[in-house]
């Protein structure tokens, strides 16, 4: 084993950088820009720019920001550089000298005033949920209850993801959990702000979230969304400085708990899928096997692995909020890994990410890839409903 | 050159060429870490364009135009190497050939792959693969390093113990000369492809090679003997060498480098002088052989033999050498081709630099050895660095003494040039860049001569200065 990342401070990291290049093979903003000063190799010399002069040019912040966050950097770094912690404060100090991205601030202002990435209102959030047209399920908002699913901001305000939640919720309903959801009283989980180099003001995010799960006596926090729970596991308690009282998974996590249980009926879904690995979820936090179980648990569906998958997936594009700073290079990057997944002959590509499936599908749709794309937990939510079906 | 004919050339090549000193800048270092005064004071480093061809013919309007404006054009591709071999130091046009990438055919019968000189090693290795089919041997940096670039340098790395160095394993090379001028070089005729191997750009652009390659092996087996001393270890390779079934590959690490990797928290084997690896692929059936053999050699030299999980991880970590660099922050090194059999001469030598010093090295074919001596420093204390930067001379100076020469050239190793090469090659390889090159256009200012502000003699004086001072100041001894 080549051992932990490393972060200790930029002066150091631009020091330690060997500038080997190791870096530009697998980055897909490389791969989509092609000069080298859209490597990583290119951001660490930016970094030591920074680090030991001081400044930056706007050119220099444009690259900086033009990054997903996707960590395929810093698996590759020959000097076991933590890439994306370097990263994230360049962003930070950049934003602290207000030079970040107009997009990135309105959004950061955004998640501060109305806990939301979209600036929607907090009621918004119920949208989804009343959607469903069921009162049982409505009733659960704001319950005390042993587990919370805490939705996110793209499963709630996006129309296009409600049927994220929405099945994750109607799985959650037929297994018997006893759980509820926080509604308008959810906020943002605080994890785009670290990518727009705000990460102090997770903090007001990081308290609320906590307070309110507290409040409903909750046990165990899932998500269907890996930012999210990024956000919850690692963030929260460094944050908030110390654990928190909760275990906090993602929905595949908690999927593959509950089958192994022999807790969900499963039933045939006739389909050949490939399951594309979030950044957020894989990479950033580990969790690589938990989907795949959950998919081959189900009958009748076949599995097939993109070339590259695991610890070597490529990003969607969705990440790092580069959406906001550079639309076109989100489409590029997407577009490679529709390619990837098209080779594949499956019908589906699978995620266990609201943001992937959204990029994924968008990009599908304007250039015209023939291809069906379902979250992890709306092919569960189908397989139970064809058990049901069965009975 | 004119506005009109650079927009010309944008258009051409669907902008992928640029005037922009934003994006020139980031062309301008490889590896090695040089104060910025001293190389400011030396070269004219940096281009003024920075040019990204995705096809042949992108290469030749490149050409052309670089003809046509009397421009240089400094090729590169992953800019690994650590002398300067990639970075212009003559102003005109870097050629990042990175986008001329891929496997453009493999013929099975005849275990030939024809690729793009910019794909890199591992790129190319996943490729094959997929083909049934794998590398011979491919450079110590694969994961980023080209096809291109390791041709255009010396060719030496894992697998060379089997399979020698890779320019003999190149069938034939599509080469552009900077007059246009293009053809396939092969084995024979007058401008045969040796001219152009380990040539470091300076002749021509190579835009695609076509080598060998050989199916995936069904087996391998890997493993480490604890060797108490260089001349353990050098008997070991010398065994290996000679044994029934050669290696792919043979490494080894002294005590020193081990250390290195314990700082870092990685966990070592007990080795009180080196770690030596040896890599065999082949049939299933002849893996009971070579672990037959490690035994024979364990008996015949009296070492111990390392666990299988430490001659896996040694495998493994191949490619990451640079795991250590940390501790520096700075890694200096100095990387040279050895006979193995004064590898211990070697390194007492290295061992008098009045700082630690690990040593690592791949075998080649011939009982010679591709070493590199790396040393801690930090980069950020300029002064300070430059008397470190003195102590690589040391290395390469007792590599020469015990019949071996730095690897690769580019700019810093030219000081070595009357010292290290036969003299004949070295006229020969001067007539040649004269006659394919009369306007010194390609890769300027490496490989054939000193910089003038640079001769040997002022070279070395200055060096001995600063490594007299570093035994005076002590520079590097708590390192």
């Amino acid at each position: 084993m080549r051992g932990k990342p490393i972060f200790e401070n930029l002066k150091k990291e631009a020091l330690v950088c060997a500038r080997c290049g190791y870096c530009r093979v697998d980055c897909p903003v490389y791969e989509g820009l092609g000069w080298e000063s859209a490597s990583p190799r290119a951001k660490m010399e930016i970094t030591r720019k920074l680090a030991f002069h001081g400044k930056l040019t706007e050119k220099d912040i444009a690259r900086l920001f033009q990054c997903t966050l996707c960590g395929q950097c810093r698996e590759t770094c020959s000097a076991r550089i933590d890439t994306v912690s370097v990263w994230l404060e360049m962003r930070r100090r950049i934003a602290a000298g207000e030079k970040g991205p107009e997009n990135m601030r309105r959004l950061a202002a955004a998640i501060d005033e109305t806990g939301n990435t979209a600036g929607d209102a907090p009621e918004n959030r119920r949208l989804w949920l009343e959607a469903m047209d069921d009162e049982a399920v409505l009733k659960r908002v704001g319950q005390k209850a042993e587990l919370l699913y805490f939705t996110g901001c793209s499963g709630a305000l996006y129309p296009q993801i409600y049927g994220i939640p929405q099945a994750f919720t109607r799985i959650l309903t037929r297994s018997g959990a006893d759980f509820t959801v926080l509604g308008e009283n959810e906020s943002c989980c605080g994890f785009p702000l670290a990518a727009a180099g705000e990460p102090e003001r997770i903090r007001k995010q990081a308290e609320h979230n906590v307070a309110a799960a507290k409040e409903l006596g909750v046990r165990t926090v899932v998500t269907t969304c890996p930012s999210c729970f990024h956000a919850w596991r690692d963030f929260y308690p460094e944050i908030l400085g110390g654990e928190t009282p909760f275990e906090v998974l993602h929905a595949s996590q908690w999927l593959a708990r509950e089958i192994a249980a022999d807790r969900l009926r499963l039933g045939p879904v006739e389909e050949r899928v490939t399951y594309h690995d979030p950044c957020d979820l894989g990479r950033n936090s580990g969790v690589f096997e938990e989907p795949r179980y959950v998919l081959n648990q189900i009958p009748g569906l076949e599995l097939v692995e993109m070339e590259c998958s695991g610890s070597d997936a490529a990003c969607c594009g969705g990440g790092g909020n580069l959406e906001a700073v550079d639309p076109a290079l989100t489409e590029v990057i997407a577009e490679a890994r529709l390619r990837e997944a098209e080779a594949t002959a499956a019908k589906t590509v699978v995620s266990g990410c609201q943001q992937c499936k959204r990029t994924l599908q968008g990009n599908a749709r304007r250039k015209k890839i023939r291809l069906r794309f379902a979250d992890i937990t709306e092919l569960v939510d189908r397989s139970m409903a064809a058990y049901e079906a069965n009975q | 050159m004119t506005a009109e004919n650079f927009d010309l050339l944008k258009e051409k090549l669907n902008g992928r060429v640029t005037d922009d000193p934003f994006e020139t800048s980031f062309y301008t270092r490889d590896m090695a870490s040089f104060p910025g005064f001293l190389v400011k004071l030396m070269f004219r480093v940096g281009a003024e364009l920075a040019a990204r061809p995705q096809s042949e013919e992108d290469v030749r309007q490149l050409v052309a135009y670089a003809r046509d404006n009397h421009m240089a054009i400094t090729p590169r591709a992953g800019g690994t190497s650590a002398y300067m071999n990639a970075v212009p130091v003559s102003g005109g046009m870097v050629m990042d050939l990175t986008g001329l990438s891929g496997l453009i055919r493999l013929d099975k019968e005849r275990g030939v792959a024809e690729v793009w000189c910019g794909t890199a090693w591992s790129a190319l290795e996943k490729d094959l693969n997929r083909e049934g089919f794998t590398l011979c041997s491919y450079p110590s940096s694969a994961v980023s390093s080209t096809v291109g670039g390791w041709f255009s340098m010396e060719g030496q790395g894992i697998g060379s113990m089997a399979w020698g160095c890779f320019h003999d394993l190149v069938e034939s090379a599509h080469v552009i000369l900077a007059s246009g001028e293009e053809f396939d070089a092969d084995a024979a005729g007058p401008r045969p492809l040796s001219l152009f191997a380990g040539k470091e750009g300076t002749l021509a652009i190579v835009t695609r090679l076509t080598f060998k390659v050989v199916p995936l092996a069904e087996a391998a087996y890997h493993v480490s003997f604890a060797a108490p001393s260089a001349i353990v270890a050098a008997k070991i390779m010398d065994m290996a060498e000679k044994g029934p079934v050669k290696p792919f590959n043979g490494h080894f690490a002294d005590r020193t480098c081990l250390d290195f990797q314990k700082r870092m928290g990685y966990e070592v084997p007990e080795v009180s002088g080196f770690l030596v690896t040896l890599s065999y692929r082949g049939a299933a059936a002849d893996m009971a052989a070579c672990r037959a053999y490690a035994e024979t050699i364990r008996l015949k030299t009296g070492v111990r033999l390392c666990s299988d999980e430490t001659a896996a991880e040694e495998w493994e970590e191949r490619l990451y050498s640079l795991r250590i660099k940390r501790n520096g922050p700075t890694l200096l090194a100095a990387e040279v081709i050895l006979p193995m059999a004064r590898l211990n001469d070697f390194y007492g030598r290295v061992k008098k630099l009045r700082q630690r010093v690990s040593v690592y090295g791949h075998m080649m074919s011939g009982q010679q050895a591709n070493v590199m001596a790396q040393y801690y420093a930090d980069e950020s204390q300029t002064l300070r660095y430059l008397f470190y930067l003195a102590k690589t001379k040391k290395i390469n100076d007792a590599a020469i003494a015990c019949g071996g020469r730095p690897y690769g050239t580019g700019v810093w190793n030219t000081v070595y040039l009357k010292r290290s090469r036969d003299p004949a090659s070295l006229a020969e390889a001067r007539e040649a860049k004269e006659r394919l090159d009369p306007e010194n256009r390609m890769n300027p200012g490496k490989f054939y001569r000193p910089p003038k502000l640079m001769p040997p003699a002022l070279f070395g004086l200055a060096c001995f200065a600063a490594n007299l001072g570093s035994r005076v100041l002590r520079i590097g001894r708590r390192r």
